[in-house]
């Protein structure tokens, strides 16, 4: 029995859209959205992942299947009402008029819940994105982590069951973007109903530290989709990347058989079949100075 | 105060969210306020029997166009606010949601504001209504057009004796009814009055002001005992409001009249002559005469309380609402390349007719070009309609010209009631042309086209929210 819990968020099969003008054809086999999953949408600039989350969000049409809800969508769907399902961050957020507080209450008023429990339903969500000290201000008074977290705040009070992101964490620092990403997270396991999210980024490693799956994307086309673990299945050999202190490659006598060295910029990529702590431990003995080391095995770096 | 206004607003905002995004429940209360304040001014006017047109409008111009530099840039803040805050990228369905609600509270709040000006000379007009008897005034000024006939100095008039009855063409004759007055010699005067339309006409009690512009030679016969009461009560009534008189008995002033008539001295109007004109200050007299006159009719000063203005107005509120809503729905950039689809229309349509008057023989014939509009507006609206709905063409140019569609959308309609109007009786002018043929008489006709073009706009505020919606909220193609 389908229920709620269950209920798949968002399924596309053969999904395709071509522009005329560029020639340029994305295509997905399949895509799948579960409740509870945050799934990754990665790929060089130009590659269709911006593309791709207007479609799943309902901003560009597309050609194939796709069910929202468990509903398939067909010419008279009616999707004012499925959009009130749907929140949807785009890369450039449109600004707010009158103090945040406004914009917030207003949505919730809109929502239909009645004046007695607003307060109350607003509080605890900026509460949960610690947001509380700021609410009375406006626009231009805050920082762009903060008016992303705001708009997330105003998207969140819609309940939506579909959450997609475009380039959430692209003008972030740091710290905000870890904090946004765990607020992402902390909203999965918080969320009452179900909820998916499908998010792009050029931040890999921080976008594979919280999503339960990964999509790469390059010249339209899938390259790669499924979980994490998965990753490591692609190929017969770990990779690891690695940037050492003064020297700017290893000689070629330090690679051992069956392995391959390249570069890739200041980085030097290794296959081998040798796990991590084995390479680390051959590297420090060869007494070169490690920057910088990283598993790629389960990365979809690897694919770039 | 301050806190107050927050915490209402933040009330409604809280309770009825799309009340709140129109903004109506501080903007209507502060337009019903500047009425009333703008009404009280003008109701201030201080009334006396003297007052003139030009004193009425010393008082409430300056009135009238503070108003209306303050309602202009309130309308531009309001437009601003509706932009911000109703604008599709924010709430990507709600300005579909609910049209009809949305136009009527825009209708409401545009009609509120456009109107302060006017309720200064709507307030006068009240105060002047509640300072006379309107019957009395009316039936005074009824004496002082008949009596005026008698004084003012003008080639029209002609007094003529019993003597030259004789000397009467066969058709004045028959129009003739006499009369004669034993007491007075028998005398008979024939009056010759010319009347003026004066607007729209009341009729009170047994007293019509409606006068009609006449030129032709219909006389009026008078007796003598009717022409001193005429003379008599003109006096009386005249000094009441302000005419001053020469020391002339009616009696004398008739004799001298027709006097002059005999000699067939023909005396030029003139309005302050003392060679003929036994009041003293025509000009002055007519100056009151003439407010009265408006204060009676809603003319002049006193527009606003003439219903023809209210329902002639109505088109420009009307319009804003449908402009303001049309903006509310659709997004920046879609509207101003729909602005220039628009213009562009405009200025070929405009080089066209340049053309056609140029290049054919027919370039003065009116009947040529009404039919070359027809189908040039025709032309025009099938290649919009075929571009709207054609796959050729991208996204972003069917948007532009269907907004441009829905704001010419009105124009275009009264374009063709006019031009079928005009082309209609182009058809039957002639010598069998008559007037009373017609179906409907002209006012009505426009009115029965100017109620049709509202419904219009009101189907199209259904039609093109439909289209929004598939534009704006469904996924783009």
């Amino acid at each position: 029995m389908i229920t709620e819990a269950t209920m798949t968020i968002f399924h596309a099969q053969n999904l395709s859209q071509q522009f005329s003008r560029s020639l340029f054809h994305l295509r997905l086999d399949e895509l799948q959205l579960d409740p509870g999953s945050i799934t990754g949408v990665v790929g060089e600039n130009g590659n269709g992942k911006t593309t791709l989350l207007n479609i799943v969000a309902g901003e560009t049409k597309a050609d194939g299947i796709y069910k929202y809800f468990g509903n398939a969508i067909h010419k008279n769907s009616d999707w004012g009402e499925l959009k009130n399902h749907i929140g949807f961050i785009p890369q450039r957020i449109s600004r707010w008029h009158g103090t945040l507080e406004q914009n917030l209450y207003l949505k919730v008023a809109l929502e239909g819940i009645g004046p007695g429990d607003i307060d109350k339903r607003l509080d605890e969500l900026l509460d949960f994105l610690d947001l509380q000290n700021f609410r009375k201000l406006r626009w231009t008074e805050i920082s762009t982590g903060y008016r992303l977290r705001f708009e997330l705040a105003r998207v969140l009070l819609g309940s939506p069951k579909l959450l997609v992101l475009d380039e959430p964490l692209a003008n972030l620092d740091i710290n905000t973007q870890q904090k946004f990403l765990s607020d992402l997270k902390s909203l999965l396991n918080k969320h009452d109903e179900p909820l998916a999210i499908i998010l792009s980024s050029q931040q890999l490693h921080e976008i594979e530290s919280v999503a339960t799956q990964m999509l790469f994307l390059k010249q339209g086309e899938v390259v790669y989709s499924g979980d994490l673990a998965s990753i490591a299945h692609t190929g017969t050999q770990r990779i690891y990347e690695l940037q050492l202190d003064k020297v700017e490659g290893l000689p070629e006598e330090f690679i051992n058989e069956g392995e391959e060295l390249s570069s890739n910029g200041p980085y030097i990529l290794i296959q081998t079949s040798d796990s991590a702590a084995s390479l680390l431990s051959r590297v420090l003995k060869a007494e070169y100075d490690v920057k910088y080391f990283r598993d790629l095995t389960t990365s979809t770096k690897r694919f770039f | 105060m301050k806190k107050l206004f927050k915490s209402y607003d933040e009330q409604v905002l809280k309770s009825k969210p799309l009340i709140w995004i129109t903004a109506l429940h501080w903007i209507l209360p502060l337009a019903l306020i500047l009425c009333v304040l703008t009404y009280l001014y003008g109701w201030f006017l201080p009334y006396s029997i003297e007052l003139t047109s030009s004193k009425v409008g010393d008082f409430i111009n300056p009135a009238v166009w503070i108003t209306t530099v303050c309602v202009i840039i309130l309308l531009v803040v309001y437009f601003i606010r509706q932009l911000r805050f109703n604008a599709p990228r924010l709430h990507h369905s709600l300005p579909y949601k609910k049209p009809y609600l949305h136009f009527f509270i825009f209708l409401i709040t545009i009609f509120t504001f456009t109107a302060i000006p006017h309720m200064a000379p709507l307030g006068a007009l009240h105060k002047c209504q509640f300072s006379i008897d309107e019957y009395e005034v009316a039936s005074e000024l009824g004496i002082l057009e008949r009596g005026i006939t008698h004084f003012a100095a003008n080639n029209r008039m002609d007094y003529h004796s019993p003597v030259d009855l004789d000397t009467l063409s066969m058709s004045t004759k028959e129009n003739a009814t006499l009369m004669s007055d034993a007491q007075h010699s028998g005398s008979i005067y024939y009056n010759q009055l010319s009347y003026s339309q004066v607007g729209d006409s009341i009729h009170l009690a047994r007293v019509s002001m409606n006068y009609y512009y006449n030129n032709s030679n219909t006389l009026e016969v008078i007796s003598l005992i009717e022409a001193k009461e005429e003379v008599r009560l003109f006096k009386e009534v005249a000094f009441k409001y302000g005419g001053r008189f020469s020391n002339r008995t009616p009696m004398e002033h008739i004799r001298e009249r027709a006097d002059y008539s005999e000699k067939g001295i023909v005396v030029n109007y003139s309005e302050n002559s003392s060679d003929y004109n036994a009041i003293k200050n025509l000009l002055e007299l007519n100056r009151h005469y003439s407010l009265h006159q408006d204060i009676l009719q809603k003319d002049n000063s006193f527009y606003a309380g003439s219903l023809s203005f209210w329902k002639y107005y109505f088109i420009l509120p009307f319009f804003l609402s449908l402009l303001l809503y049309i903006l509310s729905a659709s997004q920046r950039v879609d509207l101003g390349w729909a602005l220039l689809v628009g213009a562009l229309s405009f200025v070929i349509g405009g080089v066209l007719t340049g053309l056609f008057s140029v290049l054919t023989s027919f370039s003065w014939e009116q009947r040529a070009l009404e039919w070359f509009w027809l189908f040039m507006i025709s032309t025009f609206l099938i290649i919009y309609l075929y571009i709207i709905h054609g796959s050729s063409f991208r996204s972003g140019i069917k948007r532009a010209f269907a907004i441009a569609l829905h704001l010419l959308s009105p124009i275009v309609f009264w374009f063709y009631w006019i031009l079928g109007d005009e082309i209609h009786e182009s058809r039957n002018q002639g010598e069998m042309y008559d007037l009373h043929q017609e179906v409907l008489p002209s006012d009505v006709y426009y009115d029965l086209g100017y109620l049709l073009l509202i419904v219009v706009c009101l189907v199209g505020i259904y039609l093109f929210n439909r289209y929004y919606t598939r534009r704006y909220v469904y996924p783009k193609d």
